[in-house]
């Protein structure tokens, strides 16, 4: 752990992350973009009335190249932001880490005593079938909505998390 | 279709090692600063996390290595 600096006696119970859905979305289409270049290459020569040099084929290929290493680079920065934006829940608060591009952190904490409500929205047929959907904790804290969208498995989260507010509750008794 | 526009545009060509020292500058600026990120905010080392970086390396590395084996043919 590298950013959250754990009490003693708090360990980590689970994350919560944004659903795949958004990044498999990304990558298809990156895929999309990445063969364009090839198809209108294919449309090109199939219309052209002399035979592809060489010289055109190497500079193709050399933009091409350059195209997918853009294009791959640029799925992993997706990829980095859907992997860094994440809640952390241990035993004693949620942590939430909001990544957005990547020289842009938000990281905010809520004690589990803090809690007041945790409440899912789950909204459309392939957020149902997927479990995607948008976990929202009110707190009595100064600030006093945590919320997390697309999340995968809303649901679970929030009764991991419920049953931490729970114990906690019951120990503080 | 007339492909003998390549020839007229050649000597733009003569320039392409520009746009590849520019286009390759900011490749690494953006790979170092993954992994800066990755290496310093990744909150639990996980197997799968070093997986995902080794694919992105060695992707990142045969691109260029093609790239720049086209950009000596050109």
């Amino acid at each position: 752990m590298s950013v959250i600096e754990l009490e003693s006696g708090e360990y980590v119970v689970g994350l919560t992350r944004k659903h795949w859905w958004r990044l498999f979305t990304w990558g298809v289409g990156l895929g999309f973009l990445a063969l364009l270049p090839v198809v209108a290459l294919g449309v090109f020569v199939s219309f052209g009335d002399k035979e592809v040099s060489d010289k055109i084929l190497y500079t193709g290929g050399f933009f091409y190249s350059l195209w997918l290493l853009a294009l791959w680079v640029m799925y992993f920065v997706e990829w980095t932001d859907y992997y860094l934006d994440v809640w952390v829940v241990t035993n004693h608060r949620v942590v939430d880490i909001d990544q957005a591009g990547l020289f842009s952190r938000d990281v905010a904490t809520v004690r589990l005593e803090d809690i007041e409500d945790i409440t899912v929205e789950v909204h459309g047929m392939l957020e149902t079938f997927l479990k995607i959907g948008m976990i929202t904790i009110q707190t009595a804290g100064s600030r006093n909505e945590f919320y997390l969208k697309n999340a995968n498995n809303p649901e679970e989260a929030k009764q991991m998390i419920y049953s931490l507010v729970t114990e906690s509750r019951k120990a503080e008794k | 279709m007339n492909f003998d526009m390549f020839t007229n545009i050649e000597n733009l060509f003569n320039y392409v090692w520009v746009v590849y020292l520019v286009f390759m500058i900011v490749i690494i600026f953006i790979v170092l600063a993954l992994l800066y990120h990755w290496g310093k905010y990744a909150q639990i080392k996980q197997v799968k996390f070093r997986f995902t970086q080794v694919v992105f390396l060695l992707g990142v590395v045969f691109l260029s290595m093609l790239s720049f084996a086209f950009f000596i043919k050109i």
